[in-house]
């Protein structure tokens, strides 16, 4: 090679070197070998060579990967988290290496400046708890050993964290849609519907003189008015068999990309939806069904309750308490998913007590007296059929005869208790998820008041409204909440702390949150037929 | 007129670099606040060629050179306290709470065993303050070494609708807790009502705060610990508070 080669191809080598090097801080393409490692060390605690990371607080307190991750005080969001007294800051890359004016807590001292971490300097924060200024860190968080390949590891992924804002947000709108089934019932969709627009008309009235200044607002309010944006609620109707669903909420999405879906009124099938609300992290908040998917894998979607399978947990539970001196039997129909479900976790449930269940499938055609000739006094029945198969069973007379004990679930039965015969009146029992009917439109009364000054209360359908609006409420404070940061893993952290001191109630009288946790109802009260046609409960509020 | 002269006096002395002694402005006590703050002198002053007061004023206000700092702090941190410990008596209710081994016992009964009992509230998905909390207690277990056969660690959720026996034997499991170390659960009406007794009921379990609570056997006086002990604070004040009763 010419002497004029050579010295290109060292250029070249010198310059590729160069870039090379810095490659690492760089080196924040998701999916690349730091960010890899960096995940698996913040969001499971395992170093790169596998073993779990280890870390002391406060000197002595040792502790070990899986006890304090990195995710669970500083977030999926890397926008952090505050506790009580205790604030966790962000440390997305985005505020981690750039510098962070922090204002004083103790005036006349002035605000902190603190500088841009570098490698080193983070390799100091989480090594031996000095921050970037050389001021020890909070004695909460811990000092873990770690080595230059998990710090790279690291600073790639947290570069990743909450970089680019959620799709489904304009300059001046923010799209959020709502699910209904073309196989719903026309008044039920309509109800739901109804809420939804309404609300967002007014939202939207009440904030118009906020966006305008959100364009025009004054340097010192530019934080508070920027995040306004004009809300939009699409309606996405699913139609036909819920195979097809995923391609059309595919469609749908490739349409208008939302930042979150709110409620939606989908009483099996949910299943179809999940995938999409997991892929393409979305959150789902609220959907009114009752075959939510169990899974504690995922993250976005935040449900009422466990469904068919709570009512479940919940016949358990009772069953555990008050044992029978005979056998548990149940009676469920095979060809409707929410009864097959019940059958099926009631089992699994009661086998983690040693209590055996016998399962009796029934059809369409019900032979009320063949199945129930074999029933006697010391059994506990317990029906997953709707309201008509449950009175034909319950009114044979075998069953006045044997008179077993029976439980049943307001959410196949309903509350209505006018045919319940009065021989086996005071060995049923029910379970009911929900506030007392009686006592539900005093619980409801503000959202109640509200849709009937908008005139679009629907006492048959107060349940389905009243979930719409507490979806609604819950996501119109969490966007406020965001501040503008229009991350969705913000978006959900942020529901995570509120849920436990809400002012707006829902139709359940207790329902709480915590991180990780995505089922804000765990109760039912057990209830007597009340003699007035109804029920009354027997027991307070209580969790299986 | 005079304040002037007196002024570029002190000024005149600090620039031969007698830099360790604070201008008599800065200390006179019969002070209106002047316009400098009060120095903080720890290891940041020394001789140097400062034109003037507020140059100096500035190198102090920023604390550029952090040599010095690293150590102060350090030291500073490693011996201060980061909590608060106070001393109260409670009155425990009579509710029967579960165990994470699926155990009914009434709380009074638990907390009346004839050992010298460590307590402490958390719930399994909280994620800042408990997880320190229950490593703390892990780490007094692993310090108390076959002592800890002599003591009772009781851990009570305040999150009992998802806090299951089954959820806290996980929880406990994570910890490494140890045969005396139990955690307890109940209806949420009789949770609220030991929370309130014991001054830990804060409305959202979200605003819970980091508190453990140590008390002598059969013996009326709780020591209350709130914010972030040490395990070695943590022996250290139940050595204290046990040393009489040996």
């Amino acid at each position: 090679m010419s002497n004029y080669h050579k010295g290109i191809a060292t250029l070249s080598i010198i310059a590729c070197t160069f870039f090379y090097s810095t490659a690492s801080f760089n080196d924040d393409e998701v999916g690349s070998q730091a960010y890899v490692v960096g995940k698996e060390l913040y969001s499971k605690g395992i170093l790169p060579d596998g073993k779990l990371v280890k870390a002391t607080i406060q000197g002595d307190i040792a502790v070990e990967g899986d006890q304090l991750i990195c995710e669970t005080c500083h977030r999926r969001s890397g926008l952090g988290s505050t506790e009580g007294q205790q604030v966790v800051p962000a440390i997305a890359g985005s505020v981690l290496f750039k510098p962070l004016r922090i204002p004083t807590s103790k005036p006349p001292e002035p605000p902190t400046y603190r500088e841009a971490y570098t490698k080193e300097t983070l390799m100091r924060a989480v090594r031996d708890g000095i921050d970037a200024n050389g001021d020890p860190l909070d004695p909460f968080m811990p000092r873990y050993e770690i080595d230059g390949q998990a710090l790279d590891g690291l600073m790639a992924y947290v570069n990743t964290l909450s970089k680019t804002p959620s799709p489904g947000v304009t300059e001046d709108t923010i799209h959020f849609a709502t699910i209904i089934l073309s196989s719903n019932n026309a008044t039920d969709n309509k109800a739901l519907l109804d809420v939804m627009e309404q609300y967002v008309q007014q939202k939207n009235i009440e904030t118009r003189y906020e966006s305008k200044r959100a364009k025009n607002a004054p340097w010192h309010k530019a934080w508070l008015f920027e995040p306004y944006r004009k809300w939009q609620i699409h309606t996405w109707e699913l139609k036909g068999e819920k195979e097809t669903w995923p391609a059309q909420l595919d469609a749908y999405y490739t349409q208008q990309p939302v930042f979150a879906l709110i409620n939606g009124l989908v009483p099996t099938g949910w299943e179809s939806i999940n995938d999409f609300c997991e892929g393409y992290g979305i959150p789902c908040l609220f959907p009114t069904t009752q075959l939510p998917v169990i899974d504690d894998n995922n993250f976005y979607t935040i449900y009422m309750t466990r469904g068919a399978v709570h009512e479940a947990e919940a016949v358990a539970s009772y069953i555990k308490k008050n044992p029978a001196s005979g056998e548990v039997v149940q009676f469920f129909d095979n060809t409707d998913q929410q009864s097959a479900v019940a059958a099926k976790s009631l089992r699994i449930e009661l086998q983690k007590s040693g209590i055996k269940v016998m399962d009796v499938a029934v059809d369409k055609h019900l032979d009320t007296a063949g199945l129930s000739s074999g029933l006697d006094a010391k059994q506990t029945v317990v029906l997953w059929l709707d309201k008509h198969a449950s009175d034909e069973l319950l009114s044979s007379a075998a069953m006045s005869q044997a008179a077993p004990k029976v439980v049943l679930s307001t959410q196949f039965y309903g509350t209505d208790s006018l045919h319940i015969p009065r021989e086996i009146e005071k060995s049923l029992v029910f379970v009911h998820s929900s506030e007392m009917p009686d006592h539900l439109n005093r619980l409801l009364l503000r959202s109640t008041g509200w849709f009937k000054s908008k005139r679009i209360y629907n006492s048959a359908t107060r349940e389905i409204q009243a979930n719409a609006y507490f979806a609604l409420k819950v996501a119109g404070d969490a966007t406020k909440h965001i501040r503008g940061y229009f991350f969705r893993d913000y978006f959900i952290e942020k529901i995570e702390h509120m849920i436990d001191d809400l002012p707006y109630t829902s139709i359940y009288p207790r329902i709480g949150m915590a991180p990780d946790q995505r089922f804000v109802s765990r109760g039912y009260y057990l209830a007597k037929v009340d003699g007035k046609g109804g029920i009354r409960n027997i027991t307070e509020w209580i969790t299986p | 007129m005079l304040k002037t002269l007196v002024f570029s006096c002190v000024l005149s002395t600090s620039l031969n670099g007698v830099a360790e002694e604070l201008p008599s402005i800065a200390k006179s006590e019969n002070d209106k606040p002047s316009f400098i703050p009060p120095f903080k002198m720890d290891c940041v002053t020394k001789p140097t060629n400062i034109p003037n007061l507020g140059e100096r004023f500035k190198l102090v206000a920023n604390m550029d050179d952090h040599s010095h700092h690293d150590h102060a702090k350090h030291m500073k941190m490693m011996e201060s306290r980061n909590y608060k410990l106070n001393s109260a008596s409670y009155s425990v209710p009579d509710v029967e709470l579960t165990s994470h081994r699926g155990e009914q016992r009434r709380l009074a009964d638990v907390l009346n065993s004839d050992k010298p009992i460590m307590l402490n509230f958390i719930f399994t998905t909280c994620t800042t303050i408990c997880p320190v909390l229950s490593a703390s207690f892990h780490q007094v277990q692993e310090i108390l070494g076959e002592e800890s056969d002599s003591v009772d660690m009781v851990s009570i959720t305040i999150d009992p609708d998802y806090d299951t026996p089954e959820q806290l034997m996980k929880y406990s499991k994570r910890f490494k807790a140890g045969d005396q170390w139990q955690f307890f659960t109940g209806s949420y009406q009789d949770v609220v009502s030991v929370e309130k007794a014991f001054d830990i009921f804060r409305g959202s379990k979200m605003n819970h705060e980091p508190i453990t609570l140590i008390r002598d056997r059969n013996g009326e006086q709780w020591t209350r610990i709130n914010g972030l002990a040490s395990a070695e604070d943590i022996v250290k004040e139940y050595r204290k508070i046990t040393a009489g009763s040996q």
